[in-house]
């Protein structure tokens, strides 16, 4: 089932977008080389308690942490530790959290000091394509309309996307239905209305679409160990078009 | 943070019902709940088995070269369903 959110229900969301977008924005300000992922997600946890707010992640189904950090080959779900930040490295930072129990939910790629141009492409392939997909989240068009678009642009610029983890419907749950793939046929799924929420969150690959999970039963690296990306937003479909929730005021 | 999904050419093991404790291969995702499963021998790829995912273990290992096929619309044969399957149990330890 699909829940349609009311104009209160948003407001929260909308609350709970704006300080998920403000921890990312510190996360982006802290990361360089030398800082170890458990240091970032110590401050991603304080910021979100400062603003009254929860951390989403946080012993969901168990995982630890305050933040995802998926470094280089890692895709997503990478679990914050003592690993220490290298110039040239890329990390992913995935970051929920919840007001009145309503969640947003949103990540971005950061590079680490500089990076190879490939790389950089990398990014600005998936930050993209996760632009080009919010495009298509209007009232009347089909869910794999976004899908689509996704896959679209990230095969055109010669990347592959993941096809074993997909986006979600977000809500009171922080994962409701319905799934939002980053691929699949323009035209199918179900129609798009106003009221829907959803975190749509292209993971891309420099190599190979093919993951899998490590030991420790989260972290998800590309089968042929080459970096990948990972952008998300958490967006309302609205009668004026898209709105995305995840991000700071003014911006 | 992203949801783990099911994907073509994903082997899985039944839970639930007749067929309880053998291992298929995911053929076709029908929708969040049901999807199309055969093995080549006790389910043939022509004739795949309904099967609700609530009724199925999955694991995590995925026949790249049949989850290709299954994209591109081919459909693998049953010795290549049965025989990838029978690769995958005997090289790999199962992680459920």
């Amino acid at each position: 089932m699909i829940v349609l959110k009311t104009a209160r229900e948003l407001a929260y969301m909308r609350d709970a977008g704006r300080i998920v977008a403000e921890t990312l924005q510190e996360m982006e300000k802290a990361v360089k080389p030398g800082v170890t992922t458990a240091e970032l997600d110590a401050k991603a946890e304080d910021y979100i308690r400062q603003q009254g707010a929860k951390p989403s992640f946080k012993g969901y189904q168990g995982f630890p942490a305050t933040i995802c950090s998926s470094i280089n080959e890692q895709v997503v779900h990478g679990i914050p530790g003592l690993r220490k930040l290298e110039n040239g490295d890329i990390i992913s930072i995935d970051v929920g959290a919840s007001v009145n129990d309503y969640h947003g939910d949103a990540a971005i790629t950061v590079p680490v000091g500089e990076i190879d141009a490939e790389l950089q492409r990398l990014l600005d392939v998936t930050r993209q394509s996760l632009h080009v997909g919010i495009e298509q989240a209007r009232i009347g068009n089909r869910l794999f309309d976004i899908s689509h678009a996704i896959q679209e642009y990230v095969e055109d610029n010669r990347f592959s996307v993941v096809r074993q983890f997909v986006g979600h419907g977000i809500g009171k749950k922080m994962h409701e239905e319905p799934q939002v793939p980053n691929y699949g046929p323009a035209g199918r799924g179900p129609r798009l209305q106003a009221g829907m929420t959803l975190a749509i969150e292209p993971m891309v690959n420099a190599g190979t679409w093919e993951v899998e999970t490590k030991e420790d039963q989260w972290t998800v690296v590309t089968k042929d160990m080459k970096p990948s990306a990972h952008f998300e937003h958490t967006i309302a479909i609205t009668d004026d078009g898209p709105e995305i929730l995840t991000r700071t005021r003014g911006a | 943070m992203a949801v783990g999904q099911v994907t073509p050419g994903q082997l899985v093991l039944s839970r639930n019902g007749r067929d309880q404790n053998r291992y298929f291969l995911v053929l076709k995702i029908l929708d969040p709940d049901y999807l199309l499963i055969a093995d080549g021998r006790y389910r043939k790829v022509d004739t795949p088995k309904k099967k609700k995912v609530k009724h199925l273990q999955l694991t995590e290992l995925v026949v790249a070269e049949i989850g290709e096929m299954l994209q591109q619309g081919k459909t693998p044969t049953n010795t290549q369903v049965d025989s990838a399957i029978r690769q995958l149990l005997e090289t790999v330890e199962v992680g459920l």
